[in-house]
């Protein structure tokens, strides 16, 4: 049928645009109409709804480089099966308005991506409404609720009961029936163990039952069919409509039943809280700043909820508390706490002059600080940190594709299998019993439930780890893709450089101490507001050098500052300040200067009493891991080079310093994205570092793209991992993290393949009589895997 | 620093503590009574100090 959607783009301005969203839409092939008003950024586009879905046409909007006018709202999955879960997909895609659907069983969370213009956000909760599925706010925390405790109880006691009506019938059978005339162990309390644990678990069974009636058979499903039989089959020995052959160590298949689901429900339990742990102390940041916030309006400091805060709004911020947005500190000072973040334990002290950045979940350990809001609420760092978690899983790495496909087959293969293994033994070997058992065991010991999680739990717990570093992930294929990169592309100034200008070397022509040259030199800079003069200042500062107020004070634009001093006259400029004042240049001091210049610096001249006494070298400094870092990098074969928007002698003086192989000077953020694609059309494929604000068109084009973490002017689009530490060691670190990751994705789905394929034929009876898989062995077993492939994961965290 | 400085170009008495208009050349301070005169002053500084002040903005 063909259906029509209204669609608001964001960005459209041009014709030229319209006609790159339009190629892109009929890539698709089955949009058979788009039209686009370039003043409204509104689109009707038609499609064909049995060939394509609203996403197609989202994707190729996205694709074509523009943002569409979208909501979202997140729905708790925690109730629905993991293979459920591409059904669920599958129908909401098809829903009208529905843009993405993106499901992360690790966080057990659901983002669904709708077209407010089309559908409503109301209009999908009641959709869902009879799907076990439930809307969350985007801030909750899933703490232990009431239900919660009660499960754990039921999952321990069960667990019990399981083991111990396996330890009685091993007994029993080891000690020939001693049991079977007392009073409490016999064949009738099995019986009942069997029953309290079926009950203490009727959520897994009656789920499984569902599921499997429904022709989606799910985990669940297994474990209930291979429990309930082995009830059904003990109930008739014990009724004695059956009887046991020789050879098997049990006497009622009781303690099989109560065996499977108490192994199996408890040891998912476990597994589950150990991956929740780890995500906890993120969310609840998070939730933490979900609280009231003091806010400055005409001078009167009113408190406020933090929903009502609006970008550009001004918080006070007292010791003790919590930042609740990212944002500069346009007064006071303190020691903030950025562990949250970087991992860092001291507190740095930040202050309103420098005008230092602050980020939501930071805390004021001491001092007084006004911050204004530049990002809030779902923009925050923070937020965006517990998003990519969310949706790592989501963001399905290739490997993680593949799990999936195999998850959707194996659990009807594994039916398969188990019906295959019972007409065997029932029909060939005329054993009913062995049938019922190794059924049972088949069903239990190959859940795909390891296979499911083996990769995007990898993602997040990777995600994870590298938030508590300083590094932020927006993506979770980062890890694969950067291992196949082969160039770095620096930017040059805030990237390799500080970012600001500084004092690089004094170089004196008059003996003058240097103590007193400085003096007079930020005297006369104290009252000026180029970043010259405040790089100056600064340097003073850090040698607790004393400044006094100037007795006159004369700034000339464009050539510098006149002061007098103590009766002395200072004037600090250029070249052209020195001819005003009618100072005479020599020969010596015009080599200076060109020889400043061949390094992209800037000279300033002191001139004390019409003499110059002084040449400053100002320009921006190298970060100090600057040379180690392309070491590194050359040492994995890295390919290295510079694009920088400044000046030849500059971008060649810093090549050839660093060593770079390549070096492109002069270029508009837009020219550093062509240059990157043009290279990347050769062959190349490349690591772009440069700075979130400027860059983010290079940032989106390379292969990855990372950004350094100036702090809160960072755009939410920039790039596919963020420095936020402004650490460039971190770009090494990021890599040979990647590596390791990379390393996990694979031992894991391995592990759990093998796991199961293994243990698969030895279950189905194939070493009978010499070994047996038990269902209740089988239970343990499959616990194991699970929890081995959790624990593998985990490791990550401790990586260093 | 004098109670009281000659704008260089209109000739007008100047508190050089009060006006914010003044410059640097060769090596001496001149103070004016308004960016227009620090302006003209700015254009060609050595006719001023070789002629004397011109009197008020023509």
């Amino acid at each position: 049928m063909l259906v029509k959607a209204k669609i608001r783009i964001i960005g459209v301005d041009c014709p030229t645009c319209v006609y790159a969203i339009k190629r892109s839409v009929e890539k698709t092939k089955c949009a058979s109409s788009i039209s686009i008003d370039v003043n409204k950024g509104e689109a009707i586009v038609e499609y064909e709804d049995n060939a394509c879905v609203l996403k197609d046409i989202y994707t190729a909007i996205i694709d074509a480089g523009y943002g569409v006018d979208k909501e979202k709202q997140y729905f708790d999955i925690s109730r629905i099966k993991p293979e459920e879960a591409p059904i669920l997909e599958r129908k909401l895609l098809k829903l009208k308005g529905v843009f993405d659907v993106k499901i992360s069983l690790t966080t057990n969370t659901m983002i669904v991506i709708y077209n407010p213009l089309e559908t409503s956000a109301m209009y999908i909760e009641d959709f869902l409404r009879d799907k076990e599925v439930k809307p969350i706010a985007v801030y909750m925390e899933k703490g232990p609720g009431l239900l919660e405790k009660t499960v754990l109880f039921r999952r321990v006691a069960s667990f019990l009961i399981g083991l111990s009506s396996v330890t009685i019938s091993m007994l029993s059978m080891f000690t020939g029936y001693v049991f079977e005339h007392s009073i409490f162990f016999n064949d009738y309390s099995l019986l009942l163990m069997a029953l309290t644990v079926l009950v203490f678990n009727h959520d897994i069974i009656v789920k499984g039952v569902k599921s499997l009636l429904a022709l989606t058979p799910t985990m669940d499903s297994l474990i209930s069919f291979s429990s309930i039989s082995t009830f059904i089959f003990g109930t008739l020995l014990l009724l004695n409509v059956l009887s046991l052959h020789e050879g098997l160590h049990t006497s009622t298949f009781y303690e099989a039943s109560a065996g499977v689901v108490g192994f199996v429900g408890l040891g998912r339990y476990l597994e589950e809280r150990i991956r929740r742990r780890s995500f906890k102390s993120l969310e609840k940041t998070l939730l933490s700043i979900k609280s009231k916030a003091h806010v400055l309006e005409n001078n009167v400091v009113v408190e406020k909820s933090i929903s009502e805060i609006k970008p550009g709004d001004v918080l006070e911020i007292k010791a003790g508390e919590m930042i609740p947005v990212d944002g500069v500190i346009i007064e006071g000072e303190g020691y903030v706490d950025e562990s949250s973040f970087t991992g860092e334990p001291m507190p740095k002290l930040k202050k309103s002059s420098s005008r230092d950045t602050v980020l939501a979940g930071n805390i004021l350990t001491s001092g007084y600080i006004r911050v204004k809001a530049t990002r809030i609420g779902e923009d925050t760092i923070i937020a965006q940190i517990v998003e990519t978690v969310r949706e790592a899983e989501s963001l399905k790495p290739r490997l993680a594709r593949l799990a999936d496909r195999i998850v959707g087959y194996f659990t009807w293969i594994v039916i398969a299998i188990a019906v295959f293994t019972f007409l065997y033994w029932v029909f060939i070997h005329s054993r009913l019993d062995l049938g019922v058992l190794f059924t049972a065991s088949v069903l239990v010991i190959a859940c795909p439930c390891a296979l499911g999680i083996a990769i995007p739990l990898v993602v997040s717990i990777a995600v994870l780890k590298l938030s508590r570093k300083g590094i932020v992930t927006r993506t979770g294929d980062l890890f694969e893709r950067i291992l196949l990169t082969n160039t770095v592309i620096f930017d040059k100034t805030g990237t390799l450089t500080m970012g600001e200008p500084s004092i690089i070397s004094i170089r004196k022509l008059k003996q003058i101490d240097d103590k007193e040259l400085m003096e007079l030199a930020c005297t006369v800079e104290k009252r000026s507001e180029h970043p010259v003069g405040k790089s100056m200042l600064k340097y003073c500062n850090s040698l607790g050098i004393n400044t006094v107020e100037p007795e006159e004070f004369i700034h000339i634009p464009g050539e510098g500052v006149y002061g007098v001093v103590g009766g002395h006259s200072v004037g600090i400029g250029n070249l052209e300040f020195a001819n005003r004042l009618g100072v005479k240049i020599d020969d010596e001091v015009v080599k200076a200067i060109n020889e400043i210049g061949l390094r992209g610096n800037t000279t300033v001249l002191v001139i004390i009493d019409n003499e110059v006494s002084a040449l400053l070298e100002i320009g921006d400094k190298l970060r100090e891991d600057v040379s180690h870092v392309i070491k590194e990098l050359k040492k994995k074969g890295y390919y290295i080079g510079l694009a920088s928007g400044d000046s030849e002698a500059s971008v060649k003086y810093y090549k050839d310093l660093l060593g770079l192989d390549f070096a492109y000077w002069g270029m508009k953020p837009s020219d550093k994205a062509l240059l990157i694609k043009e290279l990347q059309s050769k062959g190349f494929k490349i690591i772009f570092v440069g700075d979130g604000v400027n860059d983010a068109p290079a940032l989106s084009v390379a292969n990855v793209g990372v950004a350094m973490g100036h702090g809160s002017d960072l755009s939410k689009e920039a790039g596919d991992a963020i420095l936020i530490s402004n650490n460039l060691g971190d770009l090494v670190y990021l890599m040979k993290f990647s590596r390791i990751v990379k390393r996990k994705m694979i031992q894991n789905l391995l592990w759990a393949f093998i796991y199961n394929a293994s243990l698969i034929p030895i279950a189905m009876g194939s070493l009978y009589p010499k070994l047996i898989i038990y269902p209740e062995l089988a239970a343990v077993a499959m616990v194991l895997s699970d929890i081995s492939v959790v624990l593998n994961a985990m490791v990550l965290m401790r990586y260093k | 620093m004098k109670l009281s400085e000659i704008d260089p170009v209109c000739g007008m008495h100047v508190d050089p503590k009060r006006t914010p208009y003044k410059t640097v050349f060769k090596g001496k301070i001149y103070y004016f009574c308004s960016k227009i005169c620090l302006r003209k002053f700015e254009e060609n500084p050595e006719y001023y100090l070789e002629h004397g002040p011109v009197g008020m903005h023509e």
